[in-house]
């Protein structure tokens, strides 16, 4: 144990490890309350799971026959978000066809109508509309690439979201409040008194090496499926903040396929779907037991095959369709032994490491995208209650940054100067901030530039994500805007995005270009799993053109 | 001896060059743009940071590099991120920085998504060799308007016109006396002469950095090509092959609107995966050719067809290496078990996706179908 004992002066109240959206959700709120906080992300902010998820606020209809309490506070909590952050959000409507060669299909259609009945008392909490039950032929008029063999089908209402800005979000306004926020920066120990209690944590920041420490009063574990790990530095056994570790993959298209998304069952009854997210359609999600890197979660071929194979029975186009790229993400969920994936729980709870000896360590396991606000609250009530911080939270009224009122994107245009398509993704992304990105437009014309053709990202907003949103590389940008993930995988705009982050960070024009090598191998290796025949071409192409552009092999392109 | 190329991309129009001088009838028929097309302009034998020393190159290899547009010159050259590179040729429009050592660059700046002078500017002034040299690099605004969101590629069509390109001269010459020379982004014409016409005007070197994909230096290329075809007397057709059938002494080229072409020779130069020439095949869940033929796909050595799933090929399992080393199965430069008909270019099975290689091996698939 060390030597030292800050207790008298320490640094901050409270360190949270953890930056996906738990952890940065309680580091706002705890700021909000006049916490001093310091933050820690081994990686990138919502590097993990959060930034990795369906992109779905969801209630979680599946949820509701074993866990209903989930559904009630995903509903709840959904209301919530959409009130601090309406930029986000977007509507996803889902359909439910149900086939004709189930032999029980009309037995089924009634079923899914009854259930969604049930579901429906919970839509109002999210400002969701109630199911609809649909004849075969509003479902073709719906969705004409559905295959014609329904006997009906039914709807029901969902909202989509980028659960990356969520984070950002959530870190940049624990920023304005004071808090301190460390992005790649790995805590490598947790510090304790000879009592056990802890009194703050060692760190290394991964990019310069440098090392400090910082001195606390209490800790926050929220780093998710990294939980157990970050017990381990504490001194303490993995199973204390034991979480069944649980994977999950997404194949992305280069376009929109449908207007609603689509339920389909894969080979093992298991549901899946199809969902127009953003400016792509996406396939998911798998639900797999993970023994893997966690700072190197992959799709495989075989996941990416278990999904196109299960949709490909209801929208047999996707087949066809041009997969661009995957994403992985590993759920915390809560541990169990001997129970189906599907079948764990989506509750979350916090763990009070008091019992094991660690006082003022408390771990934060489970939870949902949906519910973290919820989470985050009592999380920070618990830490707050001990501090002697009587604030209530105000997480659920207090807008997000760009979340206070509503702008139209279409006035961002500046008379056509800034294409539109441009304008509305960076209105989405930025909310009311979009207005910030534009005052640097106005004072440098030359920002207005395009860097990402696909997305559409502009200069001043690369710019601004890493002047502002602790962006330092171009995967941080790209996290942050989409920047490269579109249907040339970053062949354009990698180099330039690079080649920006180095300038403004005073680095050599080389290792930016490495950074943007780095990041078209990140995304390389996303995207290999998925590629098909669609996308074949341009893979060689792109393989070919970044060659001729900065190299393959970095550091080595200098005569 | 009547030869049909397939392909008009380097390796095809090689090829048919090659066989028109041994004495053979030759028809040419292509389709899309291939690689060629979308080249960058510089010519290197191996993959350029592999490269070690100068490839020798044939008298005939020189000859026909220069009836395209390119110089085979060793020479050093930078890209539109701003990396400097050797290579073994290049395009005479892209600027050649070995004679500018220690002197003043003008990187000319336009307002455009695809160039920034600034940041290139900076790039290349921190290069190991420009600090050894002493080469300096600046960015100089030049006065045009309505370049902003024009494609690079219309950018560079618009210097064709005389007019035009006389305002581009005028922002240029503005920089004697201030510049040693000018670095241009990729738009000094799609026709051969647009940047010798340019250079003369304004009596300072310029050139440009190597073009994108479907950029200027491919445009100059079709439209070197076509002009060098036409004068060698190849008859020529755009439309697609469906299949080739290969019979004893004789071959069917099936075009895709029904007509049918026979031939002693064929050359097959349809390009690797970039161009199309190979596709992945959906239903086979394996590598094809996009036409009909009888030949043999393999990769490293391996033939294509031995893969067991219904599920398309594991790119992850794999690599994407894959994409550049699959195709035509050959012995020299006949495809493997079909004698008569000879391949070319990047749809040679494991070979690095070179200009000049496509170059060479198109001379030596025409000389054997030729001679």
């Amino acid at each position: 144990m060390p030597a030292h004992d800050a207790s008298d002066r320490p640094d901050v109240d409270l360190v949270v490890i953890g930056g996906g959206v738990n952890g940065s959700g309680v580091a706002r709120d705890a700021a909000l309350r006049g916490l001093r906080v310091a933050l820690f992300e081994r990686n990138d902010i919502a590097f993990g799971a959060s930034g990795n998820s369906s992109g779905m606020i969801h209630g979680g209809p599946r949820y509701l026959t074993y866990d209903p309490d989930v559904t009630h506070t995903s509903c709840l909590d959904s209301g919530h978000i959409q009130r601090i952050a309406p930029h986000l959000l977007f509507r996803i409507p889902f359909l439910v066809p149900i086939h004709a060669s189930r032999l029980t299909a009309r037995a089924a259609l009634t079923g899914y109508d009854a259930f969604f009945d049930l579901y429906d008392k919970y839509q109002a909490l999210k400002h969701g509309k109630p199911h609809v039950r649909l004849t075969p032929d509003e479902l073709r008029q719906l969705e004409p690439g559905l295959v014609s063999d329904a006997v009906g089908g039914v709807t029901f209402d969902e909202w989509g979201i980028d659960g990356a800005r969520l984070c950002i979000g959530n870190v940049v306004d624990a920023l304005e409040h004071g808090a301190k926020v460390h992005v790649h920066t790995t805590v490598t120990e947790v510090l304790r008194r000879d009592d056990g209690s802890v009194t703050g944590v060692r760190y290394r920041d991964r990019l310069s090496g440098a090392t400090g420490s910082v001195h606390c009063k209490l800790v926050v574990n929220a780093t998710g499926a990294w939980a157990p790990l970050t017990s381990v530095l504490a001194g303490l056994e993995p199973k204390v903040a034991r979480i069944r570790p649980g994977k999950g993959i997404h194949v992305f298209l280069d376009r929109r396929l449908t207007n609603y998304a689509v339920v389909a069952t894969a080979i093992d009854g298991r549901q899946v779907f199809l969902l127009p997210w953003q400016n792509t359609s996406v396939l998911g999600t798998t639900d797999d037991d993970y023994y893997g890197d966690l700072d190197d979660v992959i799709a495989t071929g075989d996941e990416v095959r278990y999904l196109t194979q299960a949709i490909e029975r209801v929208f047999p186009a996707v087949k066809r369709a041009r997969a661009i790229g995957t994403w992985g993400g590993v759920r915390p969920t809560l541990y169990a032994w001997g129970r189906n994936e599907d079948k764990l729980s989506r509750e979350h709870e916090v763990v009070d490491h008091a019992q094991h000896g660690a006082d003022g360590l408390y771990s934060m396991i489970g939870g949902k995208l949906a519910s973290y606000r919820i989470f985050a609250e009592e999380m920070t009530d618990v830490v707050a209650r001990r501090l002697g911080f009587t604030a209530p939270s105000k997480t659920h009224v207090s807008p997000l940054p760009g979340g206070d009122e509503t702008i139209d994107p279409l006035a961002l245009t500046e008379g056509g100067r800034i294409d539109p398509m441009a304008a509305v993704r960076l209105e989405y992304r930025h909310g009311s901030r979009a207005l910030r990105v534009m005052e640097r437009i106005a004072k440098n014309p030359r920002e207005a530039r395009v860097v990402c053709e696909c997305e559409p990202v502009l200069e001043a907003e690369v710019r601004y994500v890493v002047e502002h949103e602790l962006a330092s590389s171009v995967e941080d940008v790209s996290r942050r805007t989409r920047l490269g993930l579109g249907s040339c995988g970053g062949m354009r705009c990698a180099a330039r995005c690079g080649a920006i982050i180095a300038q403004i960070k005073e680095r050599s024009p080389e290792s930016g270009r490495r950074d943007a090598l780095r990041f078209v191998e990140w995304t390389r290796k996303r995207r290999l799993a998925a590629v098909g025949p669609e996308q074949a071409r341009q893979e060689a192409l792109a393989l070919a053109h970044l060659r001729a552009e900065i190299g393959d092999e970095p550091g080595e392109g200098e005569p | 001896m009547k030869v049909v190329v397939v392909g008009a991309g380097v390796a095809g129009t090689a090829a048919a060059w090659a066989a028109r001088r041994a004495g053979a009838e030759v028809a040419l028929v292509h389709d899309r743009a291939g690689a060629s097309a979308l080249a960058s302009g510089a010519a290197d034998w191996d993959r350029w940071q592999a490269a070690a020393g100068q490839h020798p190159l044939e008298a005939d290899a020189v000859a026909l590099a220069s009836a395209l547009g390119y110089s085979t010159d060793p020479c050093l050259v930078c890209t539109a991120s701003g990396v400097l590179r050797p290579a073994q040729g290049r395009d005479r429009a892209v600027l050649d920085l070995t004679l500018l050592a220690g002197r003043r660059i003008g990187v000319a700046d336009l307002a455009r998504d695809d160039w920034d002078a600034e940041l290139i500017a900076r790039a290349l002034s921190s290069s190991a060799w420009a600090r050894t040299t002493e080469t300096r690099f600046a960015p100089r605004a030049l006065a045009l308007s309505d370049v902003q969101h024009a494609s690079s590629w219309d950018l560079a069509a618009r210097f064709d016109d005389p007019g035009e390109r006389e305002k581009l001269a005028a922002e240029l010459v503005k920089g004697r006396g201030e510049v040693d020379a000018w670095l241009c982004g990729p738009w000094l014409g799609t026709a051969a002469g647009a940047h010798e016409a340019l250079s003369q005007r304004v009596e300072l070197p310029l050139g440009e950095a190597l073009s994108p994909p479907g950029g200027a230096a491919g445009a100059r290329f079709e439209s070197a090509r076509d002009a060098l075809l036409e004068q060698a007397g190849i008859e020529t057709r755009r439309e697609a092959v469906s299949e080739v059938v290969v019979g004893s002494g004789r071959i069917d080229v099936h075009l895709a609107g029904g007509e049918r072409w026979g031939a002693d020779r064929l050359v097959l130069a349809l390009g690797g995966v970039a161009a199309g020439g190979v596709r992945l095949d959906e239903a086979r869940a394996r590598f094809e050719l996009s036409l009909g033929a009888p030949v043999t796909l393999q990769v490293d050595g391996l033939s294509t067809d031995a893969v067991s799933t219904l599920h398309g090929v594991d790119f992850a399992a794999h690599g994407p290496a894959l994409l550049e080393q699959v195709g035509i199965a050959t012995v020299g430069a006949a495809a493997l078990g079909t004698p008569s008909v000879f391949v070319a270019g990047d749809v040679m099975a494991d070979r690095p996706r070179t200009w000049l290689r496509a170059l060479v091996t198109g001379l030596h698939a025409g000389r054997a179908a030729g001679g």
